[in-house]
């Protein structure tokens, strides 16, 4: 019986020191578990702010009214004096009051002000919950580099892509509560831990060029009856991104209607640009998530790898027929010629697509494969935006004889549309390819801004390339197929594109789908912007027609905002579509 | 002793304690100025936004975007025309009073 007893006693004592001092902490805070309650404090999510400091999206305090319907002694009482204050019928919030949950969210996201006056009033049981709404000041401006969120955070766009750093932390407090799991309305904070606000960011988005270029795009998109269209504007020194619209046509190839000027429109002058619109915000960053194969606009890569090498100079002559065969395939110029003698200057000015492949050739396939990813293309531009595509390049493996004709005319590799624009700011900045840029800053709560270090640089070109090759970007501007490029006042240089597109799962081109393309700078001598539009299947067809004009729209205003002196001996008309027939207008297919 | 100790105790408390409601005050009137900035911040940008001004100078002021730019080019190397002086009348030995001499000066046109 003794024995009994000690063996019982001893269980006792080890059960004892394995409560209170093996496994002590693990009961204390399951004990702390059954008494308290946790509750998240969200942090103010970090503003976006254009580059001059205004700001595009902010997140406002607001506060959520809960109550503890445990605690409301008079429920309808209550409902009636809260009713004008929560502008929500005394009838809709009488049976919330009645729930017995113990949390019931009565009105969500009112003002500050509004939350004060609830405390003020101090019902009994009738607490707030902080929480944000976050504003976008521009309506839908930018919104595809913008992004959105939810009720995660950032979901889309640079909201997304900077979420850690706008997100802030989010605090805690602890409460002691009833084991019915009613908060104790005396018991103080057990513990509370702040939540730290997140820091906003400053892009380098000028919020008018924005504007002004969503507007040139969208009467573009609008009247050539496109899907969708892109246009950036890139300061040609730091890489900067000005401006980064993305639209799309909602009723894209309907039937012609004539869109009338801007200053006779019945909404006076503003396209408007929304969901129930002709042209809205692009579902996300085409210039960076969308790959086209980009037709003439490559013919940089074979023209600045010819002069590097001293193959070609800007006057150096060839004689182009207006067709070739290569392995069974037939290749042509846009329009049939007899065989002319034209020099580089004139291949690229006119865009010839046997010339281009005739000076190909002399490079051969190694070396047109390494300059494609000299310029950049194949590689992530280094905007880290979401979704963003590196492109679909060839390389050495994949090359097929056809290449050497398709390849310098711009249809075999698949880029993005900033990529095609960085390798153009290349020669616009002396042969310096400098990394695009679009957050300039980030601003800390307390309002200081840190700007971000500068863009990374490295030289892709000599100056003498560099300069052989704008002068003959400018002769495609003044005599070639970009002549509705010109800006009034300012030298321009840039390049046509009319790119066919392929069919989704087939080896094949689509019938009368071309990707319609401008890129180019300005002004020639020292130039400061860099620009590309691309409209995706437009009527007309052709990129000096449709994107030359939109060009020259966005590059004039840019030029003139940013007070840029005009160019001596510059034309002081600009060849717009409307003043140049199409007809009479040199055009350029790929 | 004691008593004044805890006298000073006392009304060091009280300092405190004072000091925490005028603490207090001034937290919540930052909040509510933190408010009203942010507020006008809001509104300022709105009013800011190139839409609105756009819209308002068309729709309400029937103001017309320019549609033909034309930016007259002067080069820097060509010489300006030398300006033309007036020589002022010589005074007359009748008259008593002396009108003003006046210089007129053509400049070129043209530029901006």
């Amino acid at each position: 019986m003794r024995i009994v007893l000690a063996a019982c006693l001893f269980l006792l004592m080890a059960r004892l020191v394995d409560v209170q001092i093996l496994h002590s902490s693990s009961y204390q805070a399951a004990a702390r578990g059954e008494s308290t309650e946790s509750i998240r404090l969200d942090s103010l999510r970090g503003g976006i702010y254009a580059r001059d400091g205004s700001p595009l999206a902010l997140s406002i305090p607001t506060d959520n009214v809960v109550a503890d319907d445990f605690q409301v002694a008079h429920p309808v009482k209550t409902a009636e004096a809260l009713a004008p204050l929560l502008n929500v019928p005394a009838a809709t919030l009488a049976p919330e009051l009645h729930r017995h949950s113990g949390y019931v969210v009565l009105a969500r996201q009112l003002p500050e002000s509004t939350g004060r006056k609830v405390l003020a009033d101090a019902f009994p049981g009738i607490t707030l919950a902080d929480t944000s709404r976050r504003v976008v000041t521009n309506a839908n401006l930018a919104e595809p580099v913008l992004g959105f969120t939810n009720s995660t955070g950032g979901a889309a766009g640079l909201e997304y892509a900077y979420n850690g750093l706008l997100a802030g932390t989010p605090g805690k407090e602890t409460l002691v509560q009833s084991p019915s799991g009613v908060s104790l309305p005396q018991s103080d904070v057990t513990s509370l831990v702040s939540s730290r606000a997140g820091q906003g960011i400053e892009l380098t988005l000028d919020t008018q060029l924005q504007y002004e270029t969503e507007q040139a795009l969208a009467q573009a998109v609008e009247s050539s009856q496109a899907l969708s269209g892109t246009a950036i504007v890139m300061d040609v020194k730091t890489g900067q991104i000005l401006s980064m619209a993305n639209l799309v046509s909602t009723h894209p190839k309907a039937p012609v209607t004539p869109t009338p000027p801007a200053s006779s429109d019945a909404s006076g002058g503003v396209i408007p640009i929304g969901p129930k619109d002709a042209v809205n915000e692009a579902p996300n960053n085409y210039a960076v998530t969308q790959l086209y194969e980009p037709g003439s606009v490559f013919k940089l890569v074979t023209f600045s790898a010819a002069l590097q090498d001293g193959l070609i100079n800007p006057n150096s002559i060839f004689t182009v027929p207006d067709q070739m065969t290569l392995d069974g395939s037939l290749f042509h110029d846009a329009d049939p010629h007899p065989t002319e003698h034209l020099t580089a200057t004139q291949i690229l000015a006119q865009s010839s697509n046997i010339g281009t492949s005739i000076i190909a050739q002399g490079l051969g396939e190694q070396r047109l494969l390494a300059q494609v990813g000299n310029l950049g293309f194949g590689t992530p531009t280094g905007l880290d935006f979401p979704g963003e595509s590196a492109g679909l390049v060839a390389t050495a493996a994949q090359w097929e004889p056809t290449d050497m004709v398709s390849l310098p005319i711009g249809q075999v590799d698949a880029v993005n549309a900033l990529q095609v624009l960085d390798a153009y700011n290349a020669v616009a900045n002396g042969g310096t390819f400098v990394q695009p840029e679009l957050v300039q800053a980030t601003v800390n709560p307390s309002g200081t801004v840190n700007k971000t270090p500068a863009s990374p640089t490295h030289r892709v070109f000599s100056p003498e390339v560099d300069s052989e090759l704008t002068s003959m970007l400018e002769q495609v501007v003044s005599s070639g197929t970009g002549t509705s490029a010109i800006v009034p006042g300012y030298t321009v240089a840039g390049k046509t594109g009319t790119a066919q597109i392929p069919t989704t799962g087939k080896d094949a081109y689509t019938v009368g789908a071309y990707m319609a393309s401008f890129v180019g700078f300005a002004p020639a001598v020292n130039p400061t912007f860099s620009t590309i539009v691309v409209l995706d299947r437009p009527t007309p067809i052709f990129g000096g027609t449709v994107a030359a004009p939109v060009f020259s729209q966005i590059m004039s205003y840019a030029l003139h905002r940013y007070d840029i002196p005009t160019t001596p001996g510059a034309a002081t008309q600009g060849a717009t579509a409307s003043t140049t027939p199409a007809s009479s207008q040199a055009q350029d297919i790929t | 002793m004691v008593v004044l100790a805890l006298l000073v105790v006392v009304v060091g408390q009280a300092v405190l304690a004072s000091g925490q409601v005028r603490m207090s005050a001034l937290d919540q009137r930052l909040q509510i100025a933190q408010e009203q900035h942010r507020e006008l911040e809001l509104r300022v940008s709105r009013l800011e936004t190139p839409a609105r001004i756009v819209g308002s100078a068309t729709g309400q002021q029937h103001m017309v975007r320019s549609h033909v730019t034309q930016l007259p080019s002067v080069s820097l190397n060509t010489p300006l025309a030398a300006p033309i002086l007036t020589p002022a009348p010589a005074p007359s030995p009748t008259t008593t009073t002396t009108a003003p001499t006046t210089t007129t000066t053509t400049t070129p046109t043209g530029g901006q």
